[in-house]
């Protein structure tokens, strides 16, 4: 049972080896991938001002539908506060906080 | 989850905190609106944290590295011109609602006793956001930045005795050059977010210490005001304003994004139009005002004493006015309102 388990190691850190060592386009692709740091400072704007980039149309359009989606998400969840905040207050004027305070416990502040 | 919920409360005692927001109660009048401005102040600074540390990740505080790291902010770093552009518009809505919010303390006179040190706290905040906007302002590195960074701290020279010895602190010696970048990029990442943070701990503290102030009339008739639960009634509307507001700066900042100057040159003359940002822009204006000579005086060394003693008169006005909760003080009043008709018209001066 041992022999088997160090045969089955053995083996598998083998192939782990030779496969390392046969020339793969795979691994050649990403050790040519492998990021280059730049040690020097991109090159500094000369003359006239830096704008944000300007936007393909397909991605202007897609920032028109993000804002459409935040606005329209923002309209949704106000509309969901708002009958949160009526039952919330509801559940205030039914007195359900004077219980507490009959106990002796005052709101704090003002 | 009620066994974790039961292990987090044995620890922290989140259960004595969630007490203590529901009975924690907000005063209901006509005046309640004002109190939004509060908690959406927290709002942008939180927005302001969450985008200056993401901004700092390609940020580079030298004089070589400056202009160009933010260059490549705006054009490389994918949607990084929208948070900058975020970070920009919540600065400048953080500063105006720090102005609106101390203006409404002072038309409804929660300054007074016992909240002074409130107030006090409160001024500290605001001169802590302005210095936050300062120093910002000139990690650009871009031509108007720098220019305006030279005039800003020229402003300390005119102070007698002390005046030019904190200007060399503040740029780190005799001009405006790439030591002073490094120290007002630690200044802004490090040293004012510390003492911010220190500072609101113990304004939040006060606040809940005192509770919030009711206006002057309800004093007045001693009439018991109504009042709203802070949680859930008074945190459910909070997070409704919090909304719209965050998606108008997200608008904002996607409809008018700032641009970035060229890299600047400190050998180069300044350029024409120097303004530094709005909310300095009236103490700019203020300055130009002013005749190089006053009654023999150095005109600008007057000018600037003189703000200096109106700053000053705001940091002790609860000590001034401490009269009796129940005077209305309308003399106040007209000041801190001509104060602020003051400050907007040389603002939209300058800006003509």
């Amino acid at each position: 049972m041992k022999a088997t388990r160090i045969i089955c190691v053995g083996a598998g850190l083998l192939l782990m080896l030779s496969l390392r060592a046969v020339p793969s386009p795979a691994f050649e692709s990403r050790a040519g991938a492998a990021p280059v740091i730049q040690e020097a400072p991109a090159a500094a704007p000369e003359g006239g001002e830096v704008h944000p980039p300007a936007l393909p149309p397909r991605q202007r359009v897609g920032v028109i539908v993000f804002l459409a989606w935040m606005w329209a998400l923002v309209g949704v969840l106000l509309y969901f506060l708002r009958l949160k905040v009526r039952e919330a207050d509801r559940v205030f004027r039914t007195g359900f906080y004077d219980a507490h305070d009959a106990e002796g416990e005052e709101p704090r502040s003002p | 989850m009620g066994t974790i919920r039961g292990w987090l409360d044995d620890r922290l005692g989140i259960g004595e905190v969630s007490g203590f927001l529901t009975k924690k109660a907000v005063p209901l009048h006509s005046h309640t609106i004002w109190y939004y401005t509060g908690s959406s102040i927290l709002l942008f600074l939180g927005i302001q944290v969450v985008t200056g540390v993401m901004l700092a990740l390609y940020y580079k505080p030298t004089i070589e590295g400056a202009n160009a790291s933010v260059a490549r902010i705006i054009t490389e770093v994918p949607l990084g011109w929208l948070i900058r552009s975020v970070h920009s518009w919540s600065a400048s809505a953080m500063i105006a609602l720090v102005l609106v919010h101390m203006l409404s303390i002072a038309f409804i006179k929660a300054y007074r006793k016992p909240r002074e040190a409130t107030w006090l706290t409160g001024v500290l905040l605001l001169a802590a956001s302005m210095a936050f906007g300062f120093t910002g302002y000139l990690l650009p590195w871009d031509s108007l930045s720098l220019a305006a960074t030279k005039v800003g701290t020229d402003f300390p020279k005119a102070v007698p005795l002390v005046g030019p010895l904190a200007a060399k602190v503040l740029r780190g010696g005799e001009d405006v050059t790439g030591d002073t970048i490094s120290r007002f990029f630690i200044t802004h990442v490090c040293i004012l977010p510390l003492l911010i943070f220190a500072i609101l701990g113990l304004h939040l503290f006060l606040v809940q210490r005192h509770g919030m102030s009711l206006p002057l009339e309800r004093d007045a008739r001693e009439e018991k005001p109504g009042w709203l639960p802070f949680w859930p009634n008074f945190i459910m509307r909070e997070t409704g304003v919090w909304l719209v507001l965050f998606g108008a700066v997200i608008t904002l900042a996607i409809f008018a994004a700032p641009s970035l100057g060229p890299a600047a040159d400190i050998m180069a003359p300044a350029p024409a139009g120097i303004k530094p940002e709005w909310y300095f822009l009236f103490m700019f204006q203020t300055l130009k005002l002013f005749p190089s000579r006053i009654a023999g005086l150095n005109g600008e060394q007057v000018a600037v004493m003189s703000m200096l003693a109106g700053l000053a008169l705001v940091f002790v006005l609860p000590f001034i006015d401490n009269r009796p909760t129940e005077r209305k003080g309308r003399v106040v009043s007209w000041l801190v309102l001509a104060a602020f008709v003051y400050a907007i018209a040389m603002t939209v001066w300058s800006l003509l």
